[in-house]
């Protein structure tokens, strides 16, 4: 197994390796493409869709701006339908307790639904360095695991394998026969997996989201996997990020058109599981026992900074990534942890610390495609301002750097030259002379911090006369 | 008309393009209007901004808004500075109250080119004349932060001879993003060059778009890959052949 | 664990404190917005379920009475070559005589067990899962079983094929009628209600679509009038 620790700051080393990949990024264009147009469709189909779409951004915005709150009503009636609720201020917390838990159960094997929150603490990588076999049973997340590789994809985290690197997969880890044929490789999966779920004494899962009116947690699948590791095991353990609360049943059903949709393209997803409690009396199946897990992980803080609050209203449905020009190229990989595309430019840096993940916020050309499709309403243009605003602040509660002074030596020098119109005119005089001297085309001598201009296109021939000196020669207007 | 416009010239006009602005005052002379351009504009801070150093960038603001604050209309060729007055200034100056009413004046005076001619004006013909097959980028401020999109079609659809074409994904973006381009290039460069081939495939001689920052990165990769087709702002195909 | 419990206790407040110096109350009672009362055309209902079940890989099925259903339900596990059957206990499908018709005509239909690990057996073990449903939501064709003593959960889900006997008059236009019909009794919510619109689906190798990866391969719906 692989324990994966964040790569976020060996970004351009990544991106440079999957831009590489012609393949992939293929792939990727192909794949963002379709995601795009059938979330278009399907946003068509509704009655009004824009409507729709601020509506689930109200919602988002009223949850968070309430958040306690709602998370308060929601643990008490959670509580009454049976749950038991655990509060987890960060990794080592909830990756602690859960162990213990199982290991009070005697659990050997735990199965586990799809969830971000869970990879986000490594919970998977804990259990089984604590002895408790712990498999994927999202088909995707289950081709990973056995490739000990980071997901490649938020909605597919395989589909970069061919049929044949999977079926090479299968046969060397699990021994089963070669094939071309991804139907014998899928039913291959099934039969392994549907053992675990039998036998499994644990399942763990997240949660799309927590209605607070009811004390239900709700879990969008297509599969079944999160049916059976929701429905088999005698311990359901769900950990759930404190922004995923909203406050009631109707909200959480408008969410659900979004988020299908939003995700891909789906009006609803083949299975919606509103769990409410353990099981109760008189049922022979569900778990004996539901602990719901609500996590912080570094989310309080985030909440507390109105400039980055509302990316604590992301749905997690991964649209950002498919609209998003440096995603659509780069792909998952390049971001380096958990959360990719504009999200994860937003939450890595503030989960890890901005000096940790200090390319994310730079490398985006703030074209807002992200913030027009975003059912959730995250502001992600303006949160990645802010974040470059604290870099350069050297902001010590976000974990940022010693402040750049190199750069800031030379914004404070371009702000000095902007402030006063002669030093503006000699200094940008005397800029495009150099710039002139040096002649159109590829320019060695440019400082290096804007060489890459010339690395892919010309430089623009800075003009003899700029539009003030024109201008100000208003003789010249007449032959205009 | 009566109310006092002034032009807001991008530095990246002012440095590499002034023919943009020579035809924004073309046109202007054309529908008469009477306009200013006040010398002492240098740049409206959005470099600044976008490198997050807001204690230059809120120098910058003020200077700006003392400059534009006595004209009706405030008037700039380019989507991005617009969007830097409307939406940056008054939340750089949120803590200044007398400031941020001064930077909120300003801001609800300040236009994109198109905007100002067709809905401030009403006019979505300047009388221009552009014998060319083209067709349209949609630049990422002009389209998602300033909501403008109709404006710049209905403009270029009154233009005689001018034959407009589809672009495939006119919507996306041109991967400028400021110094992004440069810091980034190879990202950068993976954007434009979708960008350019979805030009070249349109089969339009020119591409036609409303932002400086996104015409010297298109224009820069054409010419430096030997790619057909020429690329203008909106301002040149108003102003005329 | 008590340790744990008490750790849980004391981030709880931590973390609630911490929330709440930023948070304004809701403003609003946390209750669901009840959608007006309609009256349901059952027929154009039936015919949206229909539409969009069977445009994502169900298939769907009207009969006007007793005969009509368990004729179908023979059709089908002809079809499916079926020998081994399990059953819900809900009461549509006892009113049936489910259980009688089929052992007649040569289906073993597995005994209900009260046992959970016995049950898990035979679920795992069935050749189909024959259900009722509570309701059925005309605009996606999506079924709502709401799990308890008479619909156990792996019935419709480890079966490779899944069998729902509805009575029509179950219909309901879209996801929000069915919020307005739970009403008041929102708070007593089923331990499980599962929503189901088609059959087990997966994309994940190589973006090929491909039917019953873990849940059931084949879903069919019995609309009884």
């Amino acid at each position: 197994m692989v324990v994966i620790e964040p790569e976020t700051n060996n970004f351009r080393e990544l991106v440079r390796e999957n831009l590489a990949n012609e393949q992939q990024r293929k792939l990727l264009g192909d794949f963002s493409l379709i995601l795009k147009a059938l979330r278009d469709f399907s946003f068509g189909e509704m009655a009004d869709g824009h409507a729709a779409l601020q509506g689930g951004q109200k919602i988002r915005e009223y949850a968070v701006n309430s958040l306690p709150y709602l998370l308060e009503t929601f643990e008490e009636n959670a509580t009454k339908a049976g749950a038991k609720v655990i509060w987890a201020r960060d990794a080592r917390e909830a990756n602690a307790f859960i162990i213990s838990l199982a290991k009070e159960k005697g659990a050997d094997l735990c199965v586990k639904g799809k969830s971000m929150v869970s990879e986000e603490i490594g919970l998977r990588e804990e259990l089984i360095k604590n002895g408790i076999d712990t498999y994927e049973t999202d088909l995707g997340e289950f081709i990973v695991q056995l490739a000990g590789k980071r997901p490649f994809h938020i909605v597919g985290p395989a589909i970069n394998m061919s049929v044949d690197e999977v079926s090479c997969l299968f046969n060397q880890v699990l021994g089963f026969d070669k094939t071309q044929n991804p139907v014998d490789l899928t039913m291959a999966a099934r039969i392994f997996l549907r053992d675990k779920f039998e036998g499994a004494q644990i399942g763990i899962t997240g949660a799309n989201m927590a209605v607070a009116e009811t004390g239900s947690i709700i879990l969008v699948e297509n599969e079944g996997n999160i049916r059976f590791s929701t429905s088999a095991p005698e311990t359901h353990i769900a950990v759930v990020g404190i922004e995923k609360v909203v406050p009631t049943l109707s909200d959480a059903t408008h969410m659900l058109k979004l988020l299908t949709r939003s995700c891909t393209g789906q009006r609803i997803s083949e299975y919606v599981s509103v769990i409410t409690g353990p099981r109760k009396a008189g049922e022979v199946d569900g778990p004996e026992e539901l602990y719901i897990v609500i996590l912080d992980n570094g989310r309080s803080r985030i909440y507390a900074d109105e400039a980055m609050k509302s990316a604590l209203q992301c749905i997690k449905c991964g649209l950002c990534a498919a609209v998003c020009p440096v995603y659509t190229h780069v792909g998952g990989y390049a971001y380096g942890w958990v959360y990719s595309g504009p999200i994860g430019a937003v939450l890595n840096p503030l989960l890890l610390g901005l000096g940790k993940a200090k390319h994310l916020y730079q490398a985006t050309t703030l074209c807002g495609a992200c913030k027009d499709y975003c059912p959730g309403g995250v502001d992600i243009p303006n949160i990645l301002l802010s974040l470059r605003e604290r870099a350069m602040a050297g902001d010590r509660s976000l974990a940022a750097d010693r402040p750049p002074v190199r750069q800031k030596i030379f914004y404070c020098l371009w702000t000095w030259v902007l402030m006063d119109r002669l030093r503006y005119k000699i200094v940008s005089k005397l800029f495009r002379m150099v710039l002139r001297i040096a002649g159109v085309g590829k320019l060695p001598i440019l400082p290096a911090g804007l060489s890459g201009w010339t690395q892919c296109r010309n430089m623009p021939q800075p003009a003899k006369k700029s539009f003030h000196d024109l201008y100000a020669e208003t003789s010249k207007w007449m032959a205009l | 008309m009566s109310d006092s416009v002034a032009l807001f010239v991008p530095c990246l006009v002012d440095q590499f393009l002034p023919e943009i602005g020579q035809s924004v005052v073309k046109v202007f002379r054309r529908l008469g209007i009477d306009f200013s351009c006040d010398l002492r504009q240098t740049c409206c801070g959005q470099p600044l901004i976008n490198a997050g150093y807001t204690e230059g960038a809120k120098q910058v603001a003020k200077r700006f808004i003392s400059i534009f604050e006595g004209p009706d209309y405030i008037v700039a060729p380019s989507g991005s500075c617009i969007h830097t007055v409307r939406e940056h200034y008054p939340r750089l100056l949120a803590d200044e109250p007398e400031w941020h009413k001064r930077a909120c004046e300003v801001s609800g005076r300040s236009y994109e080119l198109s905007q100002f001619l067709v809905s401030k004006l009403g006019l979505d013909d300047v009388d221009a004349r552009y014998k060319a097959r083209a067709c349209l980028h949609e630049s990422c401020a002009i389209l998602r932060r300033l909501g403008i999109s109709d404006e710049p079609k209905s403009l270029l659809k009154n233009v005689k001879g001018l034959e407009l074409v589809p672009l495939n994904d006119a919507d996306v973006c041109c991967g400028f993003g400021g110094e992004f381009a440069a810091h980034y290039p190879n990202i950068s460069e993976a954007i434009v060059k979708d960008k350019a081939n979805n030009f070249q495939a349109s089969g339009a001689d020119i591409l036609i778009l409303g932002e400086p920052g996104c015409l010297l990165n298109i224009r820069g990769y054409i010419s430096h890959n030997g790619l057909h087709g020429r690329v203008k702002h909106i301002a040149e195909i108003l102003a005329g052949e | 664990m008590d340790g744990l419990m008490m750790h849980s206790a004391t981030n709880r407040s931590i973390i609630l404190n911490r929330l709440k110096r930023f948070a304004v109350r809701p403003d609003a009672p946390i209750e669901s917005k009840i959608a007006k009362n309609r009256v349901h055309d059952l027929d154009a209902l039936y015919s949206s379920f229909s539409q969009a079940l069977t445009a994502n890989g169900g298939t769907v099925i009207q009969v006007n009475k007793k005969d009509g259903a368990l004729e179908s339900l023979e059709n089908i596990m002809k079809e499916l070559d079926a020998d081994t059957a399990v059953i819900s206990e809900d009461s549509v499908l006892k009113t049936l005589g489910l259980k009688e018709h089929l052992n007649t005509r040569g289906i073993n239909v597995l005994k209900g067990e009260k046992n959970p690990t016995a049950h898990k057996g035979t679920c795992f073990s069935a050749d189909v899962g024959i259900t009722g449903a509570d309701y059925a939501l005309a605009d996606t064709g999506t079924i709502v079983i709401f799990h308890g003593k008479n619909n156990a959960r792996l019935l419709s889900l480890a079966p490779p094929a899944h069998i729902a006997i509805v009575e029509k008059g179950k219909l309901l236009p879209d996801i929000d009628t069915l919020v307005a019909e739970i009403g008041p009794s929102r708070r007593d919510l089923p331990s499980a209600m599962t929503l189901i619109t088609g059959p087990s689906l997966t994309a994940d190798i190589a973006l090929q679509a491909i039917y019953g990866v873990h849940g059931p391969k084949k879903l069919y719906v019995i609309f009884i009038e």
